[in-house]
């Protein structure tokens, strides 16, 4: 089968996107049983299976659209299909003037009817919509599934695996990226005979010149697997976007056929999904000068012959693609980690640098392990609580030195000082959950009192450093605000409790204070 | 009193000689070029004075209190030049400054404002307030040990007080959100204050727009009926014809607002101080379910009504033949629209005002021009963001489906793009939680 018509087979739009339980094409079936991995997910699966069912029970297998709820349920319908019921798919219905709930309550009925152990692949969507609309008869169904969106995975007969408990991401120490997707890349590009896509690369007789045989050499670079899993989980962190096994293997497909080189496909083709949160991370949007005055001077064909030279190494190893400067620019930054020719792309190294997303990593990790304390002390110290005072105060900053901002009456400033503090004791309870790693949990203590953990995002943590550079947002800049302010106004609402406050009026300063039910005045 | 008394004597009932409505209307004719926004204190103090059932003893204003609190504070502080901080601070110019310590002293305020705008809105709002009974606590005030001494003296003169409603509600599915929400804002003093005139703003033009939209379908309860808002970021292109033509539908609908309310003054003994008034639906409910006795004679005697009103206004009599009870309400309300609407005439002249005045007063905030796209509504982020805290109310989280028919049982509907865009909005402000990649599973989140 020609490497076009199997690549294609990756795509969101292939027949095979969508699993059933029949049989597709053979070739088509082999490549998709060459890229499956077995995961995490499917070990606990197989182990409940394996386990046992209860009479009567279900076990609803949940997840976003394309996560692999059939593929799995597939895998294991032949061997258990004999004890367990299986259903696969929970968004369809029986009859044309049947709704999906409808349906779903006419399988529980059945269900209901026989003692069999049922086995449901659901989108975490339709479970949702089940709860709101499905028919009353079913009431403890729908506890169960309130319980589940509470957080509870099991409570009496009823079971959920869902797979947004087995994230693709990690940000542990030693194993920040994603071993998923560096395996499917490894696996997609590896020059194994066992890799369908591979041989049909080899047989092509067009592949020297042919685009997407450029792009697949490419890909084949495991320094460059590495920026894009990278990449990737960039885009996890700062678009919050959802990864499933489809939208990875359509990615993949975008990276090779797309219309362009790698790079470009990589960072420049917005469309749906994964290749629309990575335009917001193209190198091409860092300002930097050096960036900036090699686009000019490829542009005015302003000849430099250390440029010249790594051309001719990169056409050399990967074959002739004519390149615009930005993608010169993204090629750069894929090829940050592979030696070539005079390695003049090293030269813009530091430019793509990105600290961001490395101090929140180094954030979190220091928020999910024991020891440390020094470093958590000094994170929350320099960024987070320095961050935090500065926005209260960001109004009247030149007046108020030390303490925060209350209120402003008639233009009589009030202020109070309040320390705000690590609560490091809390922190470990406070971050359990190894598998979120969109956001940790921030602990502080304001005099005695604790405050609640509030979750800190990279956009927060963005917000964050740009204030402590000056940045002052206002009412009508949202974004991630919100949650700063809520911690602002729980600050606040402490230190109203003091029993010293600050009045500044024009320059003079007085100090009001409580001591025994008295009231102190005190000037300066 | 109730209905039947009322009706029974309506065949009495003199007509006067300028039409009028006391009840129900946010709003009256414009006069002039001005528009005013409603006194926030006072409204404010209004709702809570009927949400808290408080109300300041006897004797007792804003200037026998600062007073009081100038003497307690004297008491305590012996430095002359910091007291006078503080009475610059809380007391000077009206004690502008008291009112940002705490909602509580806009008791103060409750009912004192001279402007009718003002004092039609009040009366709506604490209308609604006051027919779901809800009683509310108010949230912990977060002030200063200063402030706190000031609340205390508050304390002191507030009485506890029983309000008593004489007007039953016109729209009881908004009155119950209604009260809701103002409970939920209670709930956060500070909150309160940033937002309350959004808040008065936003219910005058949902309950005026509601009452418009629900006036004419008199046979049965009022309910939300779709009124089709978009975001103010988005485009209405034409394809969206719910979003295109809201504008012109509800003013058409606005237009019968001051008639067919005028003609409903007669219906409610309009001379008695004491009687209670009655929503045309109610009067209507009451004379399905009344005895057939009862109900022949209340047709008896608004049948004469009728020939009154109709001769006192120079129209030629009813000529269709009345023997239910629906008939001969048809035939008033009728009547009244055909009062408004001679050409030439001063009453045609009043009903233009009256839509005018809906216009520029109660819907400025939310009524657009888009050139060629025309009018249409728009509800701006801060109007959103403050629906939207209402709407998840005392949860913490909703799911975006249930946050949409919130939206829609306080009048706000958004069609499918609306709410795309309402998901992008959400996201850009980060209080939107996706547990899946399905639109089902996206919650909302509160923002205070």
């Amino acid at each position: 089968m020609d490497f076009k018509l199997l690549l294609d087979t990756l795509a969101r739009s292939s027949a095979q996107a969508v699993t059933t339980l029949h049989q597709g094409n053979e070739k088509e079936r082999e490549l998709k049983d060459y890229l499956y991995i077995e995961t995490d997910i499917e070990k606990d699966f197989k182990d409940l299976l394996d386990g046992g069912l209860e009479a009567g029970s279900v076990l609803f297998l949940c997840g976003s659209s394309g996560d692999g709820k059939s593929e799995l349920l597939k895998r294991y319908h032949r061997k258990y299909s004999e004890s367990f019921r299986f259903h696969l798919d929970a968004t369809h219905s029986f009859k044309p003037d049947q709704t999906a709930v409808q349906a779903l309550d006419q399988l529980f009925d059945e269900h209901q009817r026989s003692p069999e152990p049922m086995i449901v692949g659901i989108n975490v969507g339709m479970l949702f919509n089940y709860q709101s609309s499905g028919a009353e008869r079913h009431a403890g169904i729908k506890n169960a599934i309130a319980c589940f969106i509470e957080g509870e995975n099991s409570s009496s007969n009823y079971q959920f695996v869902n797979f947004e408990d087995y994230p693709k991401f990690s940000l542990e120490e030693g194993a920040v990226g994603s071993k998923f997707v560096s395996e499917l890349l490894r696996r997609v590009t590896s020059n194994d005979t066992e890799n369908p896509l591979y041989r049909a690369y080899k047989m092509d007789p067009s592949k020297e010149v042919d685009l997407k045989f450029h792009n697949y050499r490419l890909l084949q670079e495991p320094a460059i697997q590495k920026v894009i899993v990278r990449a990737l989980l960039h885009a996890r962190l700062k678009f919050d976007q959802f990864f499933s096994a489809r939208a990875l293997l359509d990615f993949i497909h975008h990276l090779i056929a797309g219309d362009s080189v790698l790079f470009d496909n990589l960072f420049a083709a917005p469309g749906y999904g994964l290749a629309n949160s990575l335009v917001g991370l193209d190198p091409c949007l860092l300002r930097s000068q050096k960036v900036d005055q090699f686009v000019v001077q490829y542009a005015l064909c302003i000849a430099d012959q250390d440029f010249e030279e790594f051309k001719e190494a990169y056409y050399k190893k990967y074959g002739y693609q004519e390149l615009s400067p930005s993608s010169w620019i993204r090629a750069f930054y894929c090829l940050q980690e592979v030696e070539l020719g005079n390695n003049y792309h090293e030269y813009f190294s530091k430019d793509f640098a990105l600290p961001l997303f490395d101090e929140y990593i180094y954030a979190w990790q220091l928020h999910h392990s024991s020891g440390s304390k020094k470093q958590l002390r000094e994170f929350y110290k320099k960024q987070l609580i320095e961050s935090l005072m500065k926005f209260a105060n960001r109004l009247e900053s030149k007046i108020i030195d030390n303490g925060i901002f209350l209120e402003k009456i008639n233009d009589i400033i009030v202020s109070a000082k309040v320390d705000v503090r690590a609560d490091l004791t809390r922190i470990a309870d406070a971050n359990q959950k190894k598998h979120q790693i969109h956001c940790f949990h921030a602990v502080i203590k304001v005099d005695q009192i604790q405050l609640e953990p509030f979750p800190v995002t990279i956009s927060f943590l963005e917000l964050a450093q740009r204030i402590l550079g000056g940045y002052r947002p206002n009412r009508h800049d949202k974004n991630a605000v919100v949650i700063l302010e809520e911690v602002i106004e729980k600050l606040v609402s402490i230190a109203n409790t003091t029993k010293s406050i600050h009045f500044h009026n024009q320059g003079k300063e007085w100090t009001l204070k409580l001591e025994d039910e008295e009231f102190v005045v005190e000037a300066g | 009193m109730s209905v039947h008394e009322n009706l029974s004597v309506i065949n009495d009932q003199k007509i006067k000689e300028k039409n009028f409505v006391n009840h129900y209307l946010t709003f009256r004719q414009q006069r002039g070029d001005r528009n005013t926004d409603p006194d926030t204190y006072s409204v404010g103090g209004e709702l809570l004075s009927i949400g808290l059932r408080q109300s300041l003893k006897k004797g007792q204003n804003l200037g026998t209190f600062i007073e009081a609190c100038r003497a307690r504070l004297a008491q305590r502080i012996d430095e002359p030049e910091f007291l006078d901080l503080l009475e610059a601070m809380y007391f000077a110019n009206d004690a502008s400054g008291l009112f940002e310590v705490s909602p509580d002293f806009m008791l103060f305020k409750s009912g004192s404002s001279n402007s009718g705008n003002t004092k039609h809105v009040g009366e709506v709002l604490s209308g609604l307030l006051a027919e779901s009974r809800t009683s509310i606590q108010a949230g912990g005030n977060n002030v200063n040990f200063l402030e706190h001494e000031i609340l205390d003296e508050f304390k002191k003169i507030i009485d506890s007080f029983e309000p008593e409603n004489k007007i039953a509600s016109y729209l009881p599915f908004l009155a119950d959100n209604f009260a809701k929400d103002f409970k939920l804002l209670c709930q956060y003093s500070g909150y309160m204050m940033h937002g309350l005139k959004a808040f008065i703003a936003l219910y005058n033009f949902l309950y005026s727009s509601q009452l418009a939209l629900n006036i004419n379908s008199w046979k049965s309860e009022p309910e939300s009926k779709p009124l089709f808002f978009i975001l103010d970021t988005e485009k209405a292109s034409t394809e969206r014809k719910q979003v295109r033509s809201a504008v012109q539908e509800l003013r058409e609908k606005v237009a019968d607002l001051f008639p067919m309310l005028s003609a409903l003054e007669y219906l409610n003994q309009p001379d008695c101080k004491s009687a209670t008034r009655y929503p045309l639906w109610a009067i209507r409910a009451y004379l399905q379910e009344c005895s057939s006795s009862d109900r022949e004679d209340l047709v008896n005697r608004l049948s004469i009504f009728l020939e009154n009103y109709r001769d006192s206004r120079k129209l030629s009599p009813w000529v269709d033949p009345i023997a239910a009870s629906d008939e001969i309400l048809n035939a008033i309300l009728m009547t009244s629209k055909e009062i408004f609407s001679k050409p030439g005439s001063g009453q045609l002249t009043v009903k233009k005002k009256v839509v005018s005045a809906f216009e520029n007063e109660v819907a400025r905030h939310f009524i657009q021009n888009r050139r060629r796209g025309g009018n249409v509504l728009t509800i701006n982020q801060d109007y959103l963001l403050l629906l939207t805290n209402l709407a998840v109310g005392s949860e913490s989280r909703l799911q975006f489906q249930r946050l949409i028919e919130e939206f829609q049982a306080r009048g706000v509907w958004f069609d499918l793009q609306s709410q795309q865009a309402l998901i992008e909005f959400y996201e850009r402000v980060g209080n939107l939680e996706r547990m899946s990649d399905s639109g089902d599973a996206v919650y909302v989140r509160k923002t205070i």
